[in-house]
């Protein structure tokens, strides 16, 4: 077998006559942070949820990463994550879609524990449940829907086990996006 | 009991009436990043200071991480990492405060072991002492002032243990930041 060379999307895009633009593949990369202090009983229930943005819906979402406190001492604390509607913005209030309803709870990560014990530095959540390949969706499609709705979007934590012993602390999220 | 939905600070502040503005919560990440080749004489003496930047005396910093080689063949190494002034820019010079001036030399890690191995992959200083909180704190208020001088900050590595066979390397430094 002889050697081979082969060349990306973004390059097959640049080389193709006429060119395709490599559409949001490239520019500057924007972030929001946010916090919240979680109270014991934002974790000791399954389906309690805890909401964090925004996000314009037409995002392409690099990276999300956490730090925070121990959540719970037994660290058996783990939540799905994923992206609720804010009702903020382009259609959204037409079709009746509230501040936290639900799109899709878990297409960023499934029975994520990482919050059970201490973050001090960021760590990543991004890809836990959704495929690597999805880091070229917007936040629409990541989310399973077939159309962009437009606004904005929250990024939920969804517990799927509660805390045994839930501790209060601090949660911090950031989000980094192409737009 | 049933379960309960939260929302975090920004859901609050856009959802208030009247809106609350996400002050520097939201918006272009800048990185700047910077380099020195560090001579052994740099990491043998307690108090051997390394100065990287700038940064603005207002942002808000997500990340301080670090690449190097290893500086110490004995991993005794340690240093504190903080903010120092530049002397550049906003009152700085007016209030007498000069190039490589310390604010704060430990506001973001004490004693930390970062140069005294290879660092290949990022690592990361910024809540080694901080608080994870403070990152919603703008640089002046991370180095604990009153007040905001104006102008730019440096990134300040002290040595807190000194290398016992300390090697020449390379440093990188990076800060993520939040500044429109």
């Amino acid at each position: 077998m002889a050697a081979s060379t082969v060349k990306s999307t973004n390059i097959t895009n640049i080389e193709a006559k006429p060119q395709v633009i490599n559409d949001k593949r490239v520019g500057n990369l924007w972030a929001v942070f946010d916090k919240i202090v979680v109270a014991t009983t934002s974790v000791d229930e399954i389906d309690d949820i805890i909401l964090f943005g925004p996000v314009p819906s037409n995002a392409v979402i690099k990276d999300i990463e956490v730090v925070n406190d121990v959540l719970d001492s037994d660290g058996v604390l783990a939540f799905d994550i994923g992206l609720y509607y804010s009702g903020i913005g382009g259609e959204q209030f037409n079709f009746d879609k509230s501040s936290g309803t639900e799109i899709l709870d878990n297409c960023i990560g499934t029975a994520v524990t990482t919050l059970g014990a201490a973050n001090t530095a960021w760590a990543s959540v991004r890809f836990e449940a959704a495929n690597i390949t999805s880091f070229i969706q917007p936040a629409w499609e990541l989310a399973g829907l077939s159309a962009d709705p437009g606004g904005l979007f929250w990024i939920g934590l969804k517990v799927t086990t509660a805390a045994t012993t839930p501790v209060a602390g601090d949660v911090l999220i950031t989000c980094t996006y192409l737009n | 009991m049933t379960a309960s939905t939260v929302k975090s600070e920004n859901i609050t502040n856009i959802e208030a009436v009247p809106q609350t503005i996400l002050d520097k919560r939201s918006g272009v990440l800048q990185t700047i990043f910077d380099i020195d080749a560090i001579a052994t004489t740099s990491v043998d003496e307690i108090g051997d200071i390394m100065l990287f930047g700038p940064i603005e005396s207002n942002c808000k910093i997500l990340d301080v991480l670090i690449l190097s080689d290893d500086l110490d063949s004995d991993s005794a190494l340690r240093v504190d990492v903080g903010l120092y002034y530049s002397g550049i820019g906003g009152n700085q010079a007016f209030n007498g405060n000069t190039s490589g001036e310390v604010i704060d030399a430990a506001c973001f890690a004490s004693a930390h072991t970062t140069l005294s191995a290879a660092a290949t992959t990022w690592t990361s200083v910024r809540f080694e002492a901080d608080d994870i909180i403070d990152v919603n704190k703008e640089a002046w208020e991370v180095a604990g002032l009153t007040s905001d001088p104006g102008g730019l900050f440096y990134i300040g590595l002290t040595v807190t243990t000194a290398g016992t066979s300390a090697d020449a390397g390379d440093v990188v430094v990076r800060v993520d930041f939040i500044n429109n």
